[in-house]
């Protein structure tokens, strides 16, 4: 069976360093990904985690790469089955006055349900992205998807 | 032989409305569709023709007709595009695209199905708004910027979008 890969592109109307501070920086995360904050220093190899409100850590995984403002790979697990880990790459690509920003969800576990978790929550997170740093606002649709 | 479809959601904080008026005004697809006119009968059988704009006239005349209109809710479409012959003759029927309007507070979702596609419809290449994997996005993110902030995202005319 082929193994799901997941590739989201939006092109949004900002410079490379903003939209690498609004996934890495959780002032900027809890603005826009339904109150989640990404944590980390970002340095290969470091630990990440994306928490909750009550710093309860819902996703947690590690730096695989860090090339700011242009590139972030990084593991994606549930801290309750670490084994089950996947990737996710961030790409930013200046063009003219905007970004295209390319996110891949792929290495899947065979049997993983991460990737039918996940589907549906890259669009809105990431269309929500867009929202935040050309309004100043994120989507506001998180209870309701 | 291998059918591909490319499926493509966006969440824009709009009205299924003006979602609706955006998606079949020529007046407004210029501006978010690479200057591309978009001319639609709002009947289910009629024409939809795609525009290109002064100097990007080998881009086709795209002529195809309504599958399915439902206002504010569901449109699907044939696309008919000017094949090359090599792949005129592997082509099997028209693509379709539909687009499916969802109502979710503040915002909605738009889903964009392109279906009955070939693999030569899809660019590897990720630097350029050619192929359908490519254009699709960078329609919906222009799209979505007009109806949000009140300006499209200025897509390079020439379709080559070459990043600097």
């Amino acid at each position: 069976m082929k193994k799901p890969k997941l590739v989201y592109t939006t092109y949004i109307r900002s410079t490379p360093k903003k939209t690498w501070d609004a996934i890495t920086k959780p002032e900027f995360t809890r603005q826009y990904w339904g109150g989640m904050a990404n944590v980390s220093d970002w340095k290969k190899g470091s630990q990440w985690q994306h928490l909750a409100k009550d710093n309860d850590a819902w996703i947690t995984g590690k730096v695989l790469e860090s090339a700011a403002p242009k590139r972030l790979v990084v593991t994606w697990a549930d801290p309750d089955k670490l084994p089950d880990k996947s990737r996710v790459t961030f790409e930013i690509e200046a063009m003219e006055d905007m970004v295209c920003l390319t996110v891949t969800h792929d290495n899947f576990k065979t049997g993983s349900k991460m990737a039918g978790a996940v589907a549906k929550g890259w669009p809105l997170v990431l269309s929500s992205l867009k929202t935040f740093l050309e309004t100043g606002t994120g989507l506001n649709a998180f209870c309701r998807s | 032989m291998e059918k591909v479809e490319f499926v493509y959601a966006a969440f824009i904080r709009t009205t299924p409305e003006k979602l609706w008026e955006a998606l079949t005004s020529a007046n407004f697809s210029e501006k978010y569709w690479f200057g591309f006119r978009f001319e639609i009968e709002l009947r289910v059988g009629g024409k939809v023709r795609i525009l290109p704009p002064k100097g990007m006239e080998e881009h086709g005349d795209h002529a195809g007709e309504v599958l399915a209109c439902e206002p504010y809710r569901k449109l699907a479409y044939t696309w008919n595009v000017k094949d090359k012959p090599e792949l005129a003759k592997k082509r099997d029927g028209l693509s379709r695209v539909t687009y499916e309007i969802t109502p979710m507070g503040q915002q909605l979702k738009l889903r964009l199905i392109h279906e009955n596609l070939l693999p030569e419809d899809v660019e590897k290449n990720p630097n350029t708004f050619q192929g359908i994997n490519n254009g699709w996005p960078a329609v919906i993110s222009s799209l979505k910027s007009l109806l949000e902030t009140g300006e499209a995202i200025v897509l390079t005319p020439d379709c080559s979008g070459n990043p600097k």
